[in-house]
């Protein structure tokens, strides 16, 4: 007989940090699963591209983590078991653009597990939340790469940013309408990163781990309540229409981030009233990023600037909870009146971005609102090239916004082709031979769009259609080249 | 306001079902019994000698520091002598051993009648050295010396440490001692309404509890949650009055007194005798037929496990009370004191701990209110400053941050350390 001591309680609840994760990591598959769907329905090069970039990102995490392992001299089994290196790549693959190069990813999982997990001293120890990380990188160093530029400026917080975050309601309507309007964006049916579309997939799965006890119900509530306050008080005083806090906790990985970014245990305070602080703090920084930078990419830095005020908000708040109440209290509605204010008064420094009408052959109002672009301007980049003139009809082609199927390493665009007359340096008519972009952006980009460049000359300008920038730069730069070539 | 704060305590499971529904069996006598010459960790003056004959009721040992209580021998017989033992708080201390006659003459005891003054009442119960029954064993007498201010007596029938039915099962056996009982400390409280606090759950003898007292306008019987520590005073306090208290439940206008203390009340009253006799419960998945015992006190645990047919596996873990707060021994010698409800015996399952997730389950469950992480931490780097800012001292090792660590962390060993730190560095 052994009676074994340990000092009490001897009593363990089932609850484990194993099972919280295995839980979180259902849910982050959901999504995941979700977002593969929706890749699928543009085009099978998309879904393929999906699946390797997790594949990709897994990997590369595994790996980073494997090497750590044995550089401290650990078992790596065991130590997966206590570090979850899926974690990450889970969450960062559902935070990027589809058609992300699965070497963007590689290299983002890689920062981002190694300096933002692994060298705080792995799990736990972490203070910035490592796909955060990861993703933030994914902006700013492969920003300019022209795969992540393509859809980053298709989506509606993009293009939203580029109008100023500001807009009237009735223009609003017909912008929304280019994302099927906010229901369809509530439901996920437009272009974005692979799992932070569907708002309500987000939440469903969101209440389910609430109800599970997995994350805690203060942190998207407060935070999505903030952003929503914050774009009331904008709404009022610019008397924009109450879809405007609508539109702003339904975009820009608002939700995902709400749920899955900001609940992250280890990088958010231990305290009730730290976690609603950090929540508030991280609405506000959103809705200021958006407004005052007019960046699209409020969410993720909001999150990574709190996460950077966490162990300070934890050790203010040191002490007993009760006798504190008071002083907490008054925290949080500090913060709240503050922060309302604030975004009161920068609301007024808002400008709405004018929108050009280009050519006026047509009702361009439901189409334009992104930027003007000269049809001068250099589209070497786009790969434009002559392929054929016969008479005044010139056939060009021009790098498209899909991408080819097959070796991932290393991608290829399709390519549209263009049927262009042009008659005394004038564009009579544009035709597309092969439309090889993305079905549901690209092909916003229809005959009625094309009739607006009947009648430009080189020096005019032209709107580009913002759901299909892209598209619509290639319609330029083969309309350019063209005119340019008659030019001769 | 308590949008800022976590639900401070948690429902676990009981495993109460285990021994709730069976019968009380009685533990039979045996030669020798062991009287501790400690109380948790106070130390008793002894009251007899070696080869002194003791009868059942006679002063054998006395605290007599800030605290009055006196402790009696539970047979007659002659004192042995003295042997050093390790008592259930996991202490080595002497014990007084008394060799069991088996005639059990009992001392020339006094009653008291059921309309003795409060003074009367309040000097029988320090004379009959009856201590709190909830297992912390705080005097009771000591709560009924000052009662101006009290509005409310609150009877604890909580029984919130998971596997413990000795309370119910006490109650359900001494229904009349149990109405007198209370009915005597409700009368020496001054108060003027009396609440029986029993949980919610226990549907059916709410009931019966309340015909009990249907004649009684100011005894009322209140269900409680069904969540752990409902039993600790500030917890029920704060659930059925709404109002928290800074150092005793008289700030608040109440006294809060277990319901076994107002059964053994009575039954002293009735027959003269202090507390000789405990029920016990034995239960957990390491013993093999789980019940309540009836037992004298002083005898060794051994016997309890006896009569409860052994344990199922090799290694165990044997705690004096109840999973969350008892303490576990290295033996099975021990002996029951009349502060003692319960053994809880556990199959011995490894736990494998990992990081901190941070996730603040500690801080939300302690129902201190205070941050057992943020203290843990504190610990490491030996910050007095910070430890104290924390309210360490208010700990009152109730177990629960240890239990609701998904990462399997000894959270509260880290805060019991970080108060054995600052006691040595002489901060209260
Ligand atoms: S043991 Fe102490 S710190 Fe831990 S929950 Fe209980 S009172 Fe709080
Ligand atoms: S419950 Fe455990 S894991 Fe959670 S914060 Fe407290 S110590 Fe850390």
């Amino acid at each position: 007989m052994k009676f074994v001591f340990k000092p009490s309680p001897n009593y363990r609840d089932k609850k484990s940090t194993q099972s919280i994760i295995f839980e979180l990591t259902l849910g982050l598959l959901v999504i995941y699963a979700f977002g593969l769907y929706n890749s699928f329905k543009l085009g099978s090069q998309y879904g393929i591209n999906a699946i390797v970039l997790l594949i990709v990102s897994v990997v590369v995490s595994f790996l980073s983590e494997f090497a750590y392992a044995k550089l401290r001299k650990l078992d790596p089994i065991q130590f997966f078991k206590t570090s979850f290196p899926w974690v990450t790549p889970l969450i960062l693959v559902l935070m990027v653009p589809v058609n992300t190069s699965a070497y963007a990813v590689g290299a983002s999982t890689f920062i981002g597990v190694v300096f933002a997990k692994l060298v705080f001293g792995g799990f736990g120890q972490n203070i910035f939340n490592p796909a955060g990380v990861g993703r933030a990188l994914v902006f700013s160093s492969f920003s300019s790469a022209v795969v992540t530029d393509l859809v980053t400026s298709a989506t509606p917080t993009a293009s939203f940013a580029s109008a100023g975050w500001i807009m009237q309601a009735d223009l609003f309507e017909t912008f929304i309408a280019q994302f099927g309007g906010l229901t369809n964006m509530f439901l996920g049916n437009y272009p974005g990163t692979l799992g932070e579309t569907s708002a309500l997939l987000i939440m469903l799965v969101g209440i389910v781990l609430i109800i599970r006890n997995v994350i805690d119900y203060r942190i998207p509530l407060v935070y999505l309540g903030t952003i929503f306050a914050s774009a009331t008080v904008i709404a009022l005083v610019r008397n924009t229409g109450m879809y405007y806090p609508l539109f702003h906790i339904l975009t820009g990985g608002a939700m995902f981030g709400a749920f899955f970014m900001l609940t992250d245990p280890v990088t958010n305070p231990t305290s009730i009233t730290g976690r609603i602080l950090f929540a508030m703090g991280s609405g506000f920084i959103t809705v200021l990023i958006r407004v005052l930078a007019n960046l699209p990419e409020g969410v993720l830095f909001s999150i990574l600037i709190m996460n950077m005020l966490t162990p300070a908000i934890d050790r203010a708040l040191e002490g007993n909870q009760i006798k504190k109440l008071k002083t907490n209290m008054m925290a949080v509605i500090s913060l709240a009146v503050i922060g309302l204010v604030t975004i009161g008064f920068s609301s007024t420094t808002l400008e709405a971005k004018e929108i050009k009408i280009a050519g006026g052959t047509t009702d361009t109002s439901s189409l334009s609102f992104s930027e003007t672009m000269k049809v001068m301007d250099d589209y070497a980049k786009y790969d434009a090239k002559i392929v054929r003139v016969e008479g005044n009809t010139y056939t060009v082609e021009a790098k498209g916004y899909g991408l080819l199927e097959g070796d991932a390493s290393h991608f290829d665009y399709v390519k549209n082709v263009f049927e262009i007359v042009i008659e005394d340096q004038k564009v009579v008519s544009v035709k597309f031979v092969t439309f090889g972009d993305t079905p549901g952006i690209g092909d916003k980009v229809d005959d009625t769009y094309l009739s607006i460049y009947e009648g430009l000359s080189l020096e005019d300008e032209v709107d580009a259609l913002s759901s299909a920038t892209f598209t619509s730069k290639s319609v330029v730069a083969a309309v350019s080249l063209a005119l340019q070539e008659a030019g001769k | 306001m308590s949008l800022l704060l976590g639900p401070m305590s948690k429902h676990l499971p009981g495993h109460k079902e285990l021994t709730s529904h069976k019968e009380i069996i009685k533990c039979k006598d045996v030669d020798k019994i062991y009287i501790p010459l400690a109380m948790g960790t106070a130390l008793l003056e002894k009251k007899v000698s070696e080869g002194d004959y003791v009868k059942v009721g006679t002063v054998v040992a006395l605290r007599n520091d800030h605290f009055y209580v006196p402790v009696f021998s539970s047979v007659s017989g002659v004192v042995k002598g003295f042997e050093k033992r390790m008592t259930s708080s996991t202490k080595m201390a002497e014990h007084i051993v008394i060799e069991n006659d088996f005639k059990y003459v009992v001392e020339d005891l006094t009653t008291l009648s059921e309309d003795a003054s409060k003074e009367e009442v309040v000097n029988f119960i320090k004379e009959k050295g009856i201590v709190g029954c909830g297992g912390a064993g705080f005097p009771t007498y000591f709560k009924f010396v000052k009662t101006d201010g009290c509005q409310t007596l609150l009877i604890n029938a909580v029984e919130c440490e998971p596997y413990l039915t000795s309370d119910y099962l006490n109650m359900k056996e001494n229904l009349e001692d149990m109405v007198l009982g209370i009915k005597t400390l409700f009368r020496i409280s001054g108060a003027s309404t009396c609440k029986i606090a029993i949980k919610k759950t226990k549907k059916e003898f709410i009931e019966r509890i309340k015909e009990l007292f249907k004649n009684e306008t100011n005894i009322e019987v209140v269900g409680v949650s069904d969540v752990y520590p409902m039993g600790w005073e500030r917890t029920l306090v704060y659930e059925v009055l709404k109002k928290r208290y800074d150092k005793l439940p008289i700030e608040a206008g109440c006294i809060v007194s277990n319901v076994t203390t107002a059964i053994k009340t009575a039954q002293a009253m009735r027959t003269g005798l202090p507390i000789v006799e405990k029920i016990v419960t034995v239960s957990g998945d390491g013993i093999k037929s789980p019940c309540n015992v009836l037992v004298r006190v002083g005898t060794p645990v051994s016997h309890l496990v006896e009569l409860c047919q052994g344990y199922t596996t090799e290694n165990i873990q044997l705690i004096a009370g109840g999973p969350m707060m008892g303490n576990a021994i290295t033996n099975d010698n021990f002996v029951i004191t009349a502060s003692d409800n319960g053994l809880t015996v556990l199959k011995y399952q490894e736990v494998k701990s990992m990081a901190c997730l941070r996730c603040g389950a500690c801080v939300d469950h302690c129902p201190s209110a205070i941050m057992p992480v943020n203290i843990n931490n504190a610990e490491k780097t030996k910050n007095v400053d910070r430890l104290l800012k924390l309210n360490v001292n208010a700990c009152i090792e109730c177990g629960m941050c240890t239990y609701v660590c998904p990462s399997k962390l000894d959270v509260t060993e880290g805060v019991r350390r970080a108060k054995r730190f600052l006691a040595l560095k002489g901060k209260k």
